[in-house]
């Protein structure tokens, strides 16, 4: 038996003392000694020259620097001339030092094999930790990953010291036989990696053995895996991986199984990229689609190469099937995959939740020793109490809030559909806050109505846990945050907003904590975690002004103030940030706005179905005015907190800072108040309504109450006694008389104002079923006639549900629809009826009171007869002619769908940009 | 000194920060007042919200269909336009060669749109003991016949007409001296367009005494006219005449056509469901009075009651006037002989209003002032071949009445309105009978609610 050791080197100056060192200490030397180096830039050659240089018997043969593995091998057996019989190649590599031992075990098990063994491969072991297990042979899966079978960081304890058949060694350390080396050869479209499995695999089709043999041990710094090789082939070690492993499945693949594995590898490479994108590690998932395309991309080289291995291939081979990796070794790859994202995604939670843990006390003696937890709690029951009107019955409606819809899929179609059936027909985008609603409607296991009742029967716990998350950020102590927490909470139901339906402030309320909280972030000193900031506040500021657009306008106004607020280190990066990704991530509807910007003062919710005008007063403590809201003096301890906040010196910067947000915000309050919002659909000139401004403003004063007063007590006891400490007597004491008065008053009233749950028919139960069922069947609904005009709403679906207002508010009127119904109603109808069931009307239904003008009007029209119409004071007619959409021409934009596309691109990279770093683990 | 030197002590401003502390609390006075004065701003746009009103419209008129019903022996009608005498107006679809024309049944008078604000069309009929005249009826949703009869000796026969494309679908409903009148067979009758239907009173709905029809539909409109024969004596047929339509129901009603005649009797019906109390008074061309007898009286609900006043109309006598506690309708039957005629419920006019002038007999245009103030009328005749034969301005005195005598040969008359409520109409007598001839108010534009989509 003869043994020619083949050391390639590239650049592996680093490791090759070591090497060479285990090399001389072998207790077994090889016959022949022979080096390739394939244009090493370091001192490889001089280091391999200068410690083997006699044993060498062709010196250090060269080849070129971008050299494939398979090249130098060739190279260096082309050196030692032709092959002998029983002549066994030991394969090394620079950067794998063999164990003492390892060729004599090698030898001595080479020596025992069976003739149809070719190659032995030594355990490999992690250098320079030396203990943790690299490989005991390996294999690969069906998705193409390098497989094992090691535990991740396994430690070596004998527990794999078993002489075994595999389907692959790697190439450090392989004992090989010359002939089959030969005969096979190594793929020089594996140039680097890959190619130990793709030889293996081939010997084993072949009708070949290989077997691992663990008494030998390498110990391998695998370089290039690392990443830590230089030279072009190992430059991109992640991508290469992948471009290997793919290539070398295709190849070797049988070819019935072909087509599948194609499609599975693309279909799988395109999701792991995604997953990639998930955990923000953007350059993974770049390199599994560039090393997919490179080899789907040249599917001559996989066609060469397949036709190449017909040549040895003796199939089929029995062993084959059980020496590749498990077909369910993919799947459980990705439940771990999965599994590591989740814990990841759940620390990250936990991380922004901020949950304060002492793990001494366990999970319940934390949540019981928690005043947040019994705040909440509490705030819950209270909730429940307060919306004791509002527990059951038909869907939570009135005011400016309409019905949600009966399926989640609604909203999802309201959000993608370049087209609503709304009305006469809509090509305007969906509002911006059905894309989160759906969203959370599915997590809500399809009920849209759970996502409203849940917002406005638990607004005042939801606020209050958010803004107790974000007060708890601003200030050590947990009671004046506690304070502030529930003062804030109160926000939404003392203006009016939960009961008078406003979905967008109650909404807002919510996430304004959140958003908040987020923009803390950007004065970190930490680069990385600045960033990540400005993406959150990004995104939560997007979510915001989803709901309330204004929202968008001040933070554009905060952008604009930053310097007064203390972040001069954020730098115009993070800020243009939260400028414009917001933006973006409203897309479809941002662009819609561009003739209609007074879209940008209007909230979620019904436009001006509750006129408000409220004084200066009201809008100093706070009020919206309107039905539902809660008495001024409620509020007076709030205006008076914040100013007293002013008068602590050493609170003084941070109080300023909110107030110059307060401040911003009652800027924003001018815009609205003077402005005469006209929406194309909305019949009229409105005004806002400004909730959600006068929640940010009174959040504004609460959080400064909340910085000034942490700490008060043990400043103003330490002082003496002096107009200070009744002030801050004063002033602790109205505002506590405040919040405990407002949450008196919205426990005992309930939930004033126009939100009911009572049952509402716009139309006939058996008008509304037949108009569910297809759209040509829609109901004209009038009602008016009384001198004041005559109102018309076409309904296609029942009654209009939450987000359809926002279709309709940007649609403008169909003037030719408009003149028809004022032709039908005229003293002149003629034909009005017969083209009206051109819109796709079936019935025209008269709300009551049906005033005579119309009664009258349409009994007297052709084409109509009467139909029942069982409501008291109603009428309803049915068209005779056979409704249809002849008169209705969708007309889709041409922007929708890339803005839809620009709008979900946005919002995955602003949710993996806003993730945690994910350290990349080679 | 000392408090200074606690303050030293509790917070120890160093005297570098002092002007940072002052910016600062200098900073936090700008902001507050800043944003106390933004709030103040913004409560003071006293901004208006919410919807408008939204005022109906009225466009130009479209065209107008007039239904001459016929109904009586040897119907004949005019039509035609002031604007340009038979220009515009067709007969069944085919052009007026000649503004009169026989009416064998229900024939359909359409004017277009450019002659339809001043068109006109008059049917009458002619007897050796009668003579009958009504304007061919447009369609409506709501008609009255007051005065009618159901009975072998006072019968009518309503003919009701769809002129209009589309179904129409009416009811019938019939009251009595003793109230309504059961009529099954009378509701929810159905007429196909361009169909017409005759009902026959006294079989449909027999009743005693004069009856009082109301036709209203559920479904379209219809046009419809009351043709009746009439025995005042025992025995025959002896005369005939149209009874007159009333417009809807009202609680102020001026009764217009009263040709002199020997005998005038007011029928008037109480469709509420309270009883009606109703004052009297006469415009005569001296003015307005009161009657001393039948001054007031009152009518059942449900109702047609009839008060004799031949002593109470003379040959002065203009219009009747009611003023009813809840909406009645009404007609005042003038018999002279065997002739009579029907008043109908006389309108304000407005704008220029048209009327056909019967063919026969002598014609006088009667003028009524309603209002508290004179009337200013200016009075055109047409003559058959379309020239204006004369044109007059009048002046009647608040609460007064005046008679023009129109020419023979005339074919129409427009009346003006130049202020003041005044309310027209015409009366015919020859030696053949009475008739009486409302002059309705202008229509000149369609009108249209304020429509807009809801929001």
């Amino acid at each position: 038996m003869k043994v020619t050791a083949l050391l390639v080197t590239h650049d592996g100056a680093t490791w090759l003392p070591g090497v060479l060192t285990a090399l001389r200490r072998s207790t077994a030397s090889p016959d022949v000694l022979v080096a390739v180096d394939t244009g090493s830039v370091d001192d490889s050659v001089d280091l391999v020259t200068e410690a083997l240089g006699a044993q060498l018997s062709a010196g250090v043969v060269r080849t070129d620097r971008g050299s494939s593995f398979g090249q130098a091998v060739r190279a260096g057996l082309a050196a030692v001339g032709p092959a002998e019989p029983d002549e066994w190649v030991w394969l090394l590599h620079d950067d794998a030092a063999a164990a003492p031992d390892c060729l004599e075990r090698l030898s001595e098990a080479a020596a025992a094999a069976e003739p149809d063994v070719v190659a032995l491969g030594p355990k490999l072991r992690e250098w320079p930790s030396l203990r943790r297990l690299l490989e005991v042979g390996v294999t690969i899966s069906p998705t193409g990953r390098r497989v094992t079978g090691l535990e991740p960081g396994e430690y070596d304890q004998g527990q794999h010291d078993e002489v075994t058949d595999v389907l692959a060694v790697n190439t450090a350390g392989m004992l090989v036989r010359r002939e089959a080396l030969e005969q096979l050869g190594l793929d020089d479209s594996l140039p680097l990696f890959g190619n130990d499995i793709d030889f293996g695999w081939r010997a084993v089709r072949a009708g070949h053995r290989l077997l691992v043999v663990p008494d030998a041990v390498m110990f391998h710094v695998e370089a290039a895996h690392r990443g830590r090789r230089s030279g072009p082939l190992a430059a991109r070690p992640r991508r290469e991986e992948r471009a290997g492993a793919v290539y070398t499945l295709l190849v070797n693949a049988r070819a019935r199984s072909l087509p599948w594995r194609l499609v599975r590898l693309l279909l799988g490479g395109l999701l792991r990229a995604l997953a990639f994108l998930l955990v923000r590690a953007a350059g993974e998932a770049r390199d599994e689609l560039v090393g997919l395309a490179r080899v789907y991309l040249r599917p001559g080289r996989v066609l060469a190469g397949r036709r190449d291995r017909r040549r040895t291939t003796r199939a089929p081979h029995p062993r084959e099937r059980d020496l590749l990796g498990p077909w369910w070794l993919p799947y459980r790859q990705g439940l771990d995959f999965l599994t590591d994202l989740g814990v990841a995604l759940g620390h990250t939670v936990r991380d922004l939740l901020g949950t304060r843990r002492d793990p001494e006390r366990g999970w319940g003696g934390n949540l019981l020793r928690s005043p947040s937890a019994w705040a909440v709690t509490i705030a819950v029951v209270l909730a429940v109490v307060a919306g004791r009107q509002l527990l059951g019955g038909a869907a939570l409606r009135g005011g400016a809030l309409l019905p949600a819809p009966g399926g989640v899929g609604e909203w999802w179609s309201l959000w993608w559909s370049s087209w609503h059936w709304t009305g006469v027909g809509s090509n305007s985008p969906g509002p911006a806050y059905a894309l989160p609603l759906a969203a959370v409607a599915t997590l809500f296991l399809g009920h849209p109505g759970w996502v409203v009742d849940v917002l406005f029967v638990l607004c005042v716990p939801l606020s209050l846990f958010s803004a107790q998350r974000f007060l708890r950020r601003l200030v050590p102590g947990p009671w004046s945050p506690l304070w502030g927490a529930v003062a804030y909470a109160l926000l939404p139901v003392l203006c009016g907003a939960v009961g008078q339906g406003r979905l967008g402030t109650v909404a807002g309320a919510v996430l304004l904590p959140w958003a908040a909280t987020a923009a803390l972030g950007l004065g970190s000193a930490d680069p990385d975690r600045r960033w990540r900031a400005a993406w959150r506040t990004a995104l939560l500021v997007g979510l915001l002004a989803a709901f309330v657009p204004v929202a968008w306008l001040l933070g554009l106004l905060l952008v604009a103030v930053a310097p007064l607020l203390g972040t001069r280190r954020v730098g115009l990066g993070p800020l243009v940030v939260v400028a414009v990704v917001p933006l973006l991530l409203l897309a479809p509807w941002a662009i819609a706005t561009v003739s209609a910007p007074g879209a940008w003062l209007v909230e979620a919710g019904r436009a001006a179905s509750v006129p408000v005008l409220p004084t200066a007063l009201d809008l100093l403590l706070g009020r919206g005015t309107g039905p539902g809201s809660a008495p001024v003096w409620l509020s007076v301890g709030l205006p008076l907190a914040g100013l007293a906040a002013l008068l602590r010196a050493d609170t003084r910067p941070r109080v300023l800072r909110l107030w110059v947000v307060a401040a911003a915000a009652a800027l924003l309050l001018v815009l609205t108040s003077w402005t005469l919002v006209t929406l194309p659909g909305v019949p009229f000139g409105f005004r806002a309504w400004p909730g959600f401004l006068l929640v940010v403003l009174q959040g504004c004063l609460v959080a400064a109450a909340v910085v000034a007063a942490d700490g008060l007590l043990a400043l103003v006891s330490g002082e003496r006694f002096g107009w200070r400490q009744p002030v801050a007597a004063v002033a602790v004491l109205v505002a506590l008389a405040s919040s405990l008065a407002g949450v008196g008053w919205w426990v005992a009233t309930g939930t004033p104002g126009p939100l009911t749950r009572a049952p509402h028919h716009p139309v006939p139960a058996y008008m509304a079923e037949l108009s569910a069922d297809q759209d040509s069947a829609g109901v004209l609904v009038l009602r008016g006639g009384d001198g004041r005009g005559v109102h018309y709403r076409l309904l296609r679906d029942g009654d209009l549900t939450i987000g359809d207002d926002a279709v309709l508010a940007l649609t403008p009127p169909d003037d030719r629809l408009t003149a028809l119904v004022g032709r039908l109603l005229s003293t002149d109808p003629g034909d009005a009826a017969t083209r009206l069931a051109g819109y796709g009307i079936d019935y025209v239904y008269a709300r009551a009171p049906a005033r005579p003008a119309v009664t009258g009007a349409l009994d007297a029209t052709s084409g109509l007869s009467g139909a029942s119409a069982p409501p008291q004071g109603t009428r309803a007619w049915q068209l005779t002619a056979h409704p249809s959409l002849t008169a209705v021409h969708p007309v889709t934009s041409p922007w929708h769908w890339p803005l839809l596309a620009l709008q979900l691109i946005v919002l995955v990279a602003a949710i993996v940009l806003a993730l945690p770093t994910r350290r990349s683990v080679p | 000194m000392t408090r200074a030197g606690g303050r030293r002590s509790a917070a120890p401003p160093p005297t570098g920060r002092r002007p940072g502390q002052l910016r600062l609390a200098l900073a936090g006075v700008g902001v507050v007042l800043l944003t106390l004065a933004a709030l103040f701003a913004a409560g003071a746009s006293g901004r208006a919200t919410g919807p408008r009103p939204v005022p109906g419209t009225h466009l130009d008129l479209g065209a107008r269909t007039f239904t001459c019903t016929g109904g009586l022996p040897g119907t004949t009608a005019s039509a035609g336009s002031l604007d340009g005498g038979g220009h515009g107006v067709a007969v069944e679809g085919q052009d007026l060669p000649h503004p009169s024309f026989r009416v064998g049944q229900p024939t359909r008078v359409a004017a277009d749109r450019a002659v339809a604000a001043r068109a006109f069309a008059v049917q009458q009929s002619t007897g050796p003991r009668w003579l009958a005249a009504e304007p061919c009826p447009e369609p409506r949703a709501t008609w009255w016949f007051v005065g009618a009869g159901a009975s072998d000796r006072h019968r009518s026969e309503i003919t009701v007409a769809n002129p209009r494309p589309g179904v129409a679908i009416f009811d019938v409903d019939v009251l009595g001296p003793e109230g309504p009148v059961r009529a099954p067979g009378l509701h929810g009758l159905t007429l196909a367009p361009g169909a017409h239907r005759t009902i026959d009173l006294a079989r449909m709905a027999p009743s005693d005494g004069d009856v009082a029809v109301r036709i209203r539909t559920s479904q379209g409109l219809v046009a419809a006219a009351a043709a009746e024969r009439w025995a005042p004596g025992l025995i025959g047929s002896r005369t005939r005449a149209w009874v007159a339509a009333q417009p809807a129901s009202g609680r102020d009603l001026a009764l217009l056509g009263l040709p002199r005649a020997h005998q005038g009797s007011l029928v008037v019906a109480n469709p509420a469901e309270r009883e009606a109390v109703v004052k009297l008074r006469v415009v005569s061309t001296s003015g307005t009075f009161q009657p001393t007898r039948h001054a007031s009286f009152t009518v059942p609900a449900g109702t047609v009651d009839d008060v004799d006043l031949s002593d109470v109309l003379d040959a002065k006598a203009a219009a009747v006037r009611l003023s009813a506690s809840v909406p009645v309708t009404a007609t005042v039957r003038s018999v002279s002989g065997a002739a009579e005629a029907y008043a109908t419920a006389a309108q304000r006019l407005r704008g220029t209003s048209v009327a056909g002038i019967p063919a026969a007999g002598r014609s006088r245009l009667v003028l009524a002032s309603l209002g508290s103030g004179p009337a200013r009328v200016t009075v055109q005749v047409t003559g058959r071949h379309g020239q204006s034969l004369h044109t007059r301005h009048e002046t009647v005195d608040a609460g007064a009445a005046t008679t023009l005598a129109l020419p023979a040969h005339a074919l129409a008359v427009s009346v003006r309105s130049g202020g003041g409520d005044v309310a027209a109409g015409i009366t015919t007598t020859s030696s053949a009978g009475l008739a009486a001839v409302p002059v309705a108010p202008a229509v000149t534009a369609q009108r249209r609610p304020g429509v807009l989509p809801a929001w």
